[in-house]
């Protein structure tokens, strides 16, 4: 039929490349507590306008969770126990809900395909090299987990590191035998991975083409522009000592 | 179009004999599909990989004698440049992938030629409606099944069009029907003038569409054999060579398969949600002691699950009763064993023979039984080796050691033939069938017909989740 369904928004991955850098130098400068929630509300609303509505619960729990947690490391300062516990508690809670912000940016990037990723690095002009290590490295974490998974399930047949108990009791056994055919399978996926791309002449220099098209629109633009008005508004009011 | 004139190449650092290939002359001409068939380690990896150029731009090693490729000299061509006349698949379809997604993974070598946008979205939308790989568009890469990842790195392959494909054991991961759509596609790239080399262990899907088979023996070419020549040759002469049968195995499955109150194992109503999807739906079979019985369906059917259900890997509905017991998912692990595709991630030992040690109090009656154990599968003499440098074959066979030796009730296997050469698949079957015989319960999650025909009592066929049929294997007398 003649009308087009209209395609849902999803923001472009140099967005989420720059929410992500945006991220890390918000909560860099801003240090209040309020402006800091300032900042968290403003990322569950870019998340809620970017489609991503279903991330908004998982985190709000993981910030009440982090505030927790350095609520009873500031309380337990007060109640005399040791200074070093309190203290870690207090900075996991701190410095977690901080990088919420800017993680939760990052986990978005690492969901994008990996050929839109390097469009979208190869139009902000950086060098090729930084697309192939970027692919690289969001191809071998999954690659990395899904071998320790395999061989922590073969390991449960051979009754090695079978319960939390037996695993801290043979601790350098376990450990010997988690990270030997680890390493070797990763070799081997690696230098297997580096001989695929090889022959498909993925290298360093050399013009490529990218199958997928990625568009800047004025939509990432606007929700750039409210984290950075909300960034800079926080950082404003708590330097005029309002926050 | 292909010429190999006393070629030679040794690996840095390799042991005498091990993956070299010595004074290999051959010819292949435009159109030619070429079978290269040997026993595991004969050389015929170490030879696609000359042709593509890997060896020695990217493992070091000596080569020498001369490539001509269309009458160019491919040995003083770069690797990429050479990738793009000479496309490669790679034997494991788990390590080959650069991107995370199914579609980028099969622009990739389109990308990097490179190639207009339409070009490129032309050649793809082709190669899926070719290969009827629809179900594959756009998806993550990591949860596919074995066999879809093989798919994809063919179809990568494909769009790329070169004018020479090079396989590497393709089918090892794939069922029948892929297997056959394979063959068709080879037959339609080989019609178009594409030039195949397939480095192959099972030869039915390509029995009508090959023109000759090269036997390797030792890294050289022992004998070319025409297409009819080839097909001539008699089992007798098959098995000597170490090689599977060009023909499918004559097997039937019919009469329905009865479950009785004392069967081993019981799986009654299993269902299983992973990442959203359903990957099995009601499944319901039981297994007998001192039978076999195979686990087949198509790619990504939910085999591996149910099997990872069955020994309590994984978490599903429904029940499992092992000796008539029902059994929550830790104590179904500790009452079997399943030996899974990858044999790397299953050995952890310095030794072979420590192997069976792992877990256990070292003891001298032990070490004896292992030693035994090693001596009934032809180990013996690997006994101190690191597990690591054994062949695929023999670590397959020393996994079956320690399945046996576990003493459990409940075996798994999952494609214990993948990838294993005429001689070692009928070891592996007749040393599969000598633990039925000890009275065992076995279940092969397998592709392999071979397999099937000649070690399964019955099969349980799956798909989309559910169960299709569970039948017995009617053999020809």
């Amino acid at each position: 039929m003649g009308a087009e369904k209209r395609r849902r928004f999803r923001p472009d991955p140099r967005t989420w490349l720059l929410f992500c850098l945006l991220g890390i130098a918000a909560i860099l400068v801003i240090r209040s507590e309020i402006g800091c929630l300032c900042l968290f509300l403003a990322c569950l609303l870019i998340h809620l306008l970017a489609g991503n509505g279903g991330k908004i619960l998982p985190y709000g729990l993981y910030y009440l969770i982090f505030y927790g947690i350095g609520w009873l490391g500031v309380g337990l300062m007060d109640s005399g126990v040791a200074f070093s516990v309190s203290s870690m508690l207090s900075s996991i809670g701190i410095v977690s809900r901080k990088v919420l912000v800017p993680l939760s940016f990052a986990v978005c990037l690492a969901g994008e395909p990996t050929g839109s990723l390097m469009a979208a690095l190869q139009n902000l002009h950086l060098p090729k090299a930084a697309g192939i290590g970027t692919a690289v490295v969001l191809r071998f974490f999954p690659t990395i987990a899904g071998e320790y998974r395999a061989i922590r399930s073969s390991q449960r047949f051979r009754g090695i590191g079978v319960g939390v108990l037996h695993t801290l009791t043979h601790l350098p056994a376990t450990a010997e035998y988690i990270l030997i055919p680890l390493i070797l399978r990763t070799t081997k996926v690696a230098e297997e991975l580096s001989a695929s791309m090889t022959v498909r002449g993925v290298r360093f220099s050399g013009e490529t083409a990218s199958y997928r098209s990625i568009r800047f629109c004025w939509k990432d633009a606007a929700l750039l522009v409210l984290l950075l008005a909300v960034s800079w508004t926080a950082l404003f009011l708590e330097r005029s000592g309002v926050l | 179009m292909i010429e190999l004139k006393n070629i030679s190449f040794t690996y840095e650092n390799s042991r005498e004999g091990d993956g070299q290939l010595r004074h290999v002359d051959l010819q292949v001409e435009r159109g030619e599909l070429v079978i290269l068939a040997g026993r595991s380690g004969c050389g015929k990896t170490t030879l696609t990989r000359v042709l593509n150029g890997l060896c020695s731009q990217f493992y070091p090693g000596e080569l020498t004698g001369s490539y001509l490729l269309d009458g160019q000299d491919a040995l003083k061509m770069p690797v990429h440049q050479l990738g793009t006349m000479v496309g490669s698949v790679f034997q494991d379809p788990r390590s080959q992938f650069f991107t995370t997604n199914t579609t980028d993974e099969i622009v990739l070598g389109m990308e990097n030629i490179p190639l207009e946008r339409s070009v490129m979205q032309q050649r793809v939308k082709a190669v899926y409606s070719q290969m009827n790989i629809q179900r594959l568009l756009d998806r993550r890469i990591f949860p596919l099944s074995s066999g879809e990842k093989q798919l994809v790195a063919i179809a990568s392959v494909c769009t790329m069009e070169p004018k020479i494909i090079l396989m590497d054991e393709p089918s090892a991961n794939l069922d029948s029907d892929a297997m056959v759509r394979l063959g068709a596609l080879l037959y339609r790239l080989k019609e178009a003038g594409r030039t195949i080399l397939l480095s192959e262990h099972r030869f039915h899907y390509v029995c009508d569409s090959f023109d000759r088979l090269v036997f390797m023996e030792n890294g050289e070419i022992s004998s070319i054999y025409s297409r009819s020549e080839a097909l001539s040759l008699t089992e007798a002469q098959l098995t000597a060579m170490g090689l599977r049968p060009f023909q499918s195995p004559a097997f039937q499955v019919g009469g329905a398969f009865l479950p009785k109150p004392e069967d081993t194992l019981q799986v009654s109503q299993i269902s299983c949600v992973l990442d959203g999807r359903q990957i099995l739906e009601d499944v319901t079979f039981s297994a007998q002691s001192g039978r076999i019985l195979a686990i087949a369906g198509p790619n990504g059917a939910g085999k591996s699950t149910l099997c990872r259900t069955v020994t309590g890997l994984c978490r599903s509905m429904g029940t499992v009763q092992i000796n008539g017991e029902y059994l929550k998912r830790k104590r179904r692990t500790k009452q079997s064993f399943f030996v899974q595709q990858d044999a790397d991630y299953q050995l952890y030992a310095p030794t072979v023979a420590d192997e069976f040690l792992i877990g256990k109090r070292a003891s001298q009656e032990l070490r004896q039984a292992a030693l035994a154990r090693l001596h009934e599968m032809g180990l013996e003499p690997f006994a101190d080796r690191h597990p690591a440098s054994l062949s695929g074959g023999q670590k397959q066979r020393l996994l079956l050691a320690l399945a046996a030796e576990s003493g459990r009730d409940l075996l798994v296997f999952d494609e214990p033939t993948s990838g294993l050469d005429g001689y070692n698949m009928r070891l592996t079957v007749k040393l599969l069938r000598q633990l039925a015989s000890t009275g065992k319960c076995l279940l092969l999650i397998t592709h392999d017909m071979d397999l099937i025909a000649q070690a399964a009592d019955c099969v349980l066929y799956l798909e989309q989740g559910k169960t299709c049929y569970h039948r017995n294997v009617l053999r020809d007398k």
